[in-house]
């Protein structure tokens, strides 16, 4: 974190990826906030946003690490580091997925947004209740509640 | 996370580990590896900051309904997910960056001796023994004395001289150089091995969630990096300076240095007075998750009551402001003593007027601190930025306030201790808050609450009194341990004093044996023992004069009486706990408000006690 560019409330500088809220970002509609697809284009926008965001993760990781392997000899460290930026991409890369799901899910509201609000909801929560059990390994004990808010 | 706990100890690395290995051990690349992690660390920040402040914030604004909830929840667990990878990212690229800094030292060792080897024309062989040619004299024949080969040994110290000296003079340069050779090899394979055990500890949890026992394991993560990387980051860290010396050193730094010191040392960034309010906003925040995830990982009562607290101000946080609300700012938080919060609402940084407000007897770090006493500081800022919409009113629960266990009686016992304590700590805040302002003079108020208006009286004593400030607010004081207002250094038509006719704590029973009965009544037998030998005479109080007082030569303004001390048969201490309330008493909150927002002199005077 910068600490100056980054800023978790609005109203502070923003970051070099803001982007002023408009009505549509779809092209069409015109730029009125009152046409209530708006928010979730934008945010279907917005997360699809983050997965190119996090693409060059992992490229950008190798090559931080490529004169390493040849260069540091024979470290302990470094054998470990191996295991560790396989298990940090694998993070990024399920939470690219998540995002591409979500960017999907957003969309759909926009598109049914007429549609029952509940019925929405069960589309949701059913993803939701998928993934909720991915909480790794040896984590599960003495934490209930809060753990996702 | 928790480490596999690995089998390898130093000894085993020890054995491999050879000086030309240590030599060839190329620390650019450990930290370029180390900056790689900073980027992708600063992607998941960035993204999560995307999620946070763009597209949660406007869903949460216009869209209503379950189908909005539902993917709010999903987004903020993708968010929160995001703040794990920024956390252990920067822990890793510390983590690697320290290794370099710590191999390199013992690089420069090793190079040092091989220097020293060269320029003697000695051999350093593979296994680090050295070998010297022939020198000096011989005892019996006169004839140099012979060659020979010394091998290091790492701790020099364990080995007892044999008490023979060698009399050739390179022999015992052989054995430094090779003492050296070898001491620097196995301080790096000591090195390398604790790096990878830290390293082993910084994998990641699969799937996505971010469950309160991972943060638990992340505080101690972070706790094992910084134990680690003292030698490389802390001491840079300037605690001696002065906030405005600080503000320099911040501003002096790198990005890439100030990432570091913001993953790695939130807790103390984030504390820091005379950092800008933004970077210590989002370095507590940062702390806050690991924090919670410490406390969760206990279970006795201290960590429970604190979490709870944590856990509500976390929850204020990630609330969505209403338009026209004061933004919210973490200017502090620990767990230490009775627990630490500084929030601010407004930005103290931007604003032109800063008031801070002192909480009193019975603060602590708890549920009741995250609702009612941080509502204090919400109600006088939105009221204040009516007024002037450049205002910030922050909570300051900087020092351990005493506690009273048993009623009021514990005032009298409170001494002042924790009021000059809490005095510096006070002055030092508020400096900081001077040196951070964009404004050449901000109009800054210290408001102390009960015997928080000790805590400022002290700090009005201390060198040369509060920094920066230009109006003091006192409600529901004991007194302040000073007898005139025109001695607080404000001049005293800028002491505002608030004081209830019902709040006990500002009323001592000279005035009336009635209330002294009504005390009596409220607060037992210890509390009128402690009224009756506390309190000397006419006009004073539990800390010298009374501030209500003519004597005292404040300026006094109006306030609801409050409900009586005693009522339906029960003690009720609610006239001290009103001052600030818009509801129960709109005269004092906007009294307080007005001085606020630099417009103490609009405050309706009543007459003195």
């Amino acid at each position: 974190m910068s600490g100056v560019g980054v800023l978790a409330q609005p109203g502070g500088d923003r970051p070099w990826w803001w982007v002023e809220p408009r009505g549509d970002v779809s092209g069409g509609g015109g730029g009125d906030l009152k046409h209530s697809d708006g928010p979730w284009l934008r945010a279907a926008g917005g997360v699809e946003g983050l997965v190119a965001h996090l693409g060059p993760v992992r490229a950008e990781l190798g090559r931080a690490h490529q004169g390493l392997t040849a260069g540091a000899g024979e470290l302990s460290a470094l054998a470990e580091l191996g295991t560790v930026r396989a298990s940090w991409e694998r993070r990024i890369e399920t939470a690219r997925d998540e995002c591409r799901s979500l960017s999907g899910k957003l969309r759909a509201v926009a598109a049914t947004q007429s549609a029952v609000n509940g019925a929405v909801k069960g589309s949701f929560d059913r993803v939701r209740v998928a993934g909720g059990g991915e909480a790794g390994a040896g984590s599960g004990a003495g934490s209930g509640a809060g753990e996702v808010r | 996370m928790r480490g596999a706990g690995g089998p390898s100890g130093p000894g085993a690395l020890g054995a491999t580990l050879t000086w030309a290995k240590l030599r060839e051990v190329r620390c650019a690349e450990l930290e370029e590896a180390a900056d790689g992690w900073g980027r992708a660390g600063n992607r998941a920040d960035a993204a999560r900051d995307r999620i946070d402040t763009q597209l949660v914030d406007d869903l949460r604004r216009t869209q209503k309904g379950e189908a909005a909830q539902a993917a709010v929840r999903r987004l903020r667990r993708l968010s929160m997910n995001f703040q794990y990878v920024y956390t252990e990212c920067g822990l890793l690229r510390t983590t690697l960056n320290s290794l370099a800094h710590e191999l390199k030292a013992q690089q420069r060792v090793l190079q040092g001796a091989l220097d020293d080897a060269a320029a003697l024309k000695f051999t350093v062989h593979p296994d680090g023994s050295v070998t010297y040619p022939a020198a000096g004299e011989g005892l019996v024949d006169g004839k140099p004395s012979a060659g020979g080969r010394a091998s290091g040994v790492p701790n020099p110290g364990l080995v007892t001289p044999s008490g023979l000296v060698a009399p050739n003079p390179n022999a015992a340069k052989a054995q430094d150089i090779a003492d050296r050779v070898a001491r620097a090899v196995r301080t790096a394979a000591d090195v390398d091995w604790r790096y990878a055990k830290i390293l082993r500890a910084l994998k990641a949890e699969d799937g996505l969630g971010v469950p309160t026992a991972t943060w638990t394991d992340a505080a101690g993560d972070a706790a094992a990096v910084r134990q680690a990387a003292s030698g490389y980051l802390a001491q840079g860290i300037p605690h001696d300076a002065s906030p405005a010396e600080r503000k320099a050193w911040w501003a002096g730094l790198t990005d890439e240095q100030r990432e570091e010191y913001l993953a790695v040392y939130p807790d103390r960034i984030g504390n820091l007075d005379g950092i800008p309010a933004l970077v210590r906003d989002a370095a507590n925040r940062d702390n806050l998750q690991l924090l919670m995830g410490k406390l969760a990982g206990r279970d006795d009562e201290d960590a429970v009551t604190k979490l709870a607290a944590l856990r509500e101000i976390d929850r204020q946080l990630r609330t969505v402001r209403e338009p026209g609300e004061p933004p919210m700012y973490l200017l502090g938080i620990g767990d230490q003593g009775n627990g630490r919060a500084i929030v601010s609402y407004g930005n103290p940084d931007t604003s032109k007027n800063v008031a801070a407000y002192v909480p009193g007897l019975n603060t602590s770090l708890d549920k009741e601190f995250a609702t009612g006493d941080l509502k204090r500081a919400r109600d006088t800022a939105s009221a204040a930025r009516e007024i002037d919409r450049s205002t910030a009113a922050i909570t300051w629960l900087g020092y351990d306030a005493p506690q009273s266990p048993d009623g009021l009686s514990s005032l009298a016992v409170a001494g002042t201790e924790r009021a000059e304590t809490g005095g510096h700590a006070f002055r030092e805040f508020m400096s900081g808050m001077a040196a951070s302002n964009d404004h050449d003079d901000p109009h800054m108020t210290a408001i102390g609450h009960s015997y928080g208006s000790r805590t400022v009286g002290a700090a009005t004593q201390q060198g040369d009194g509060i920094p920066g400030i230009d109006d003091i607010v006192l409600v529901g004081s004991p007194g302040l341990g000073v007898d005139r207002a025109e001695d607080l250094g404000v001049g005293k038509d800028h002491v505002f004093v608030g004081a209830a006719d019902n709040d006990v704590v500002t009323r001592l029973p000279s005035k009336g044996q009635a209330v002294l009965a009504a005390a009596g009544r409220a607060l037992g037998p210890a509390g009128s023992l402690a009224v009756d030998v506390v309190h000397p005479g006419d006009g004073d109080l539990w800390f010298g004069r009374d501030p209500a007082s003519e004597g005292f030569g404040a300026r006094r303004f109006a306030v609801d009486p409050g409900p009586p001390l005693v009522r339906l048969g029960r003690p009720s201490l609610d006239a001290h706990s009103q001052y600030f309330d818009p509801n129960l008493d709109a005269a004092s909150a906007g009294s307080i408000a007005l001085v606020a927002a630099g417009h103490g002199n609009r405050v309706r005077q009543e007459g003195a006690r």
